[in-house]
């Protein structure tokens, strides 16, 4: 799918870390001291940062919010739409996006959504804000996007304990001036690939499901964390990220060496720096920022552009484009201009935001 | 085989020029994994035009396995 959107713009991007953090060199004494660095020299991960029990991703999308609505002086009236991405939301049920309509004082009068997606979450977010605000129905839309993916994956698996980090983000996105393009794409066959087999209703959690067991590799789990076929992975993504980048770049009608920003999804510094070399993105375009979180999934994007904000400013973001990829199998792509985009510095959730249904 | 995708190989999985043998099984070094097994793929792209499906990868048991698959057709 492809389409492009008039008079939208992205107003404001903000992120929020969890207080608590791995250092990935304090697991030496778990899986060796060599073998964390050799880990850590591949993936360019240092830090991965992690929620504390009982803290939330929509705890975390809410400190990103309460400050990027108070920089962009946008009263709580003035929010009319709100879509939540995460493949950690805070209940089965209800929605986590209608807890965040009424924990950050919305309108009951506006629509909510969920989309529980992954590392390509953040343009399919981006995209219902569109669809939204172009049919009319909103004006000013929340989108909301994080994962608390780390507590899912089990402690002695050395593959992606060092890798998933947690995060929040909040963006705005309201009628204006601009223009966006999206490419989305879905390819449920990869659905085995990146899952959490047991929790849902296709396999709901039991004594069996939480059993671990050692994979080949020595990485221990159950089906109730969470499995990434690496492989699988990088040939999904060596094969549909080009292409995809090559559908938004001619949708929106530029050359690559007129972006001045490819925001990829942080899976991990390796993959990002071979995709930008395989894509032939042009030198010093494509940030990559997760050394101190980790992959933080649908918040990637967001928290890049937040961590990264000094390095690309205004005039370098006139031509953007966003690229995500991952859990589905899902990827899209995002052109659009981000020049009068308000970015703030991260911020730290504080733990005292932690709180209950009413 | 060929002493240049060895080269590749050794580089790919962080050993010492020399240190691997065909004979080698990938089950025994500690460096064959998920992270590598990433960087294969990357290399096999990149340098040498490969394109190497998972399941190939899955099949291989030993270093002499990696090399055949470098040299031989696209999946």
């Amino acid at each position: 799918m492809r389409c492009q959107f008039e008079n939208l713009e992205v107003a404001g991007v903000a992120a929020a870390l969890p207080p608590d953090s791995l250092d990935l060199r304090s697991l030496s004494p778990l899986f060796g001291s060599a073998e964390v660095e050799r880990i850590i020299a591949g993936t360019g991960i240092q830090v991965v940062r992690t929620a504390p029990e009982g803290m939330t991703t929509a705890d975390l999308c809410e400190a990103a919010a309460r400050p990027l609505l108070a920089e962009l002086g946008l009263g709580a009236s003035e929010v009319d739409g709100l879509v939540f991405v995460s493949q950690t939301p805070d209940y089965v049920m209800p929605a986590t996006s209608v807890a965040l309509q009424d924990r950050l004082g919305l309108s009951t009068e506006i629509p909510a959504f969920d989309l529980p997606y992954g590392c390509s979450g953040y343009i399919y977010g981006l995209f219902q804000a569109a669809l939204l605000i172009q049919a009319g129905a909103c004006r000013t839309v929340l989108v909301c996007a994080g994962d608390t993916l780390a507590r899912f994956v089990h402690p002695r698996d050395r593959a992606l304990r060092m890798v998933f980090g947690d995060a929040g983000s909040a963006t705005v996105v309201r009628r204006g001036a601009g223009r966006a393009g999206f490419a989305l794409h879905s390819d449920g066959s990869g659905a085995r690939h990146l899952i959490v087999p047991a929790g849902g209703c296709r396999t709901p959690r039991s004594d069996a499901t939480s059993v671990a067991q050692a994979d080949a590799s020595g990485n221990q789990r159950s089906p109730e964390n969470v499995f990434m076929d690496g492989a699988e992975i990088m040939n999904f993504a060596l094969r549909r990220v080009p292409q995809v980048l090559d559908e938004i770049l001619t949708l929106a009608g530029w050359e690559r060496t007129q972006v001045g920003l490819f925001a990829l999804h942080q899976a991990n510094r390796f993959m990002v720096d071979y995709l930008a070399k395989k894509c032939r993105l042009p030198k010093g375009t494509t940030p990559v920022g997760m050394s101190q979180t980790g992959n933080t999934g649908p918040a990637s994007i967001p928290l890049l552009l937040a961590g990264e904000r000094a390095a690309f400013p205004p005039a370098q973001r006139v031509r953007s484009v966003l690229c995500g990829f991952g859990a589905g199998l899902s990827w899209g792509a995002c052109a659009l201009d981000l020049s009068a985009t308000r970015i703030l510095a991260p911020v730290e959730c504080p733990s005292r935001a932690v709180t209950a249904l009413p | 085989m060929d002493a240049e995708l060895m080269a590749d190989l050794e580089t790919v999985m962080d050993v010492p020029p020399g240190s691997l043998t065909a004979g080698d099984a990938l089950a025994t070094l500690g460096a064959w994994d998920s992270l590598t097994v990433v960087k294969f793929l990357a290399m096999a792209d990149g340098t040498h035009q490969r394109t190497i499906a998972p399941e190939q990868l899955r099949e291989c048991v030993t270093v002499g396995d990696l090399l055949k698959l470098l040299a031989g057709p696209n999946a």
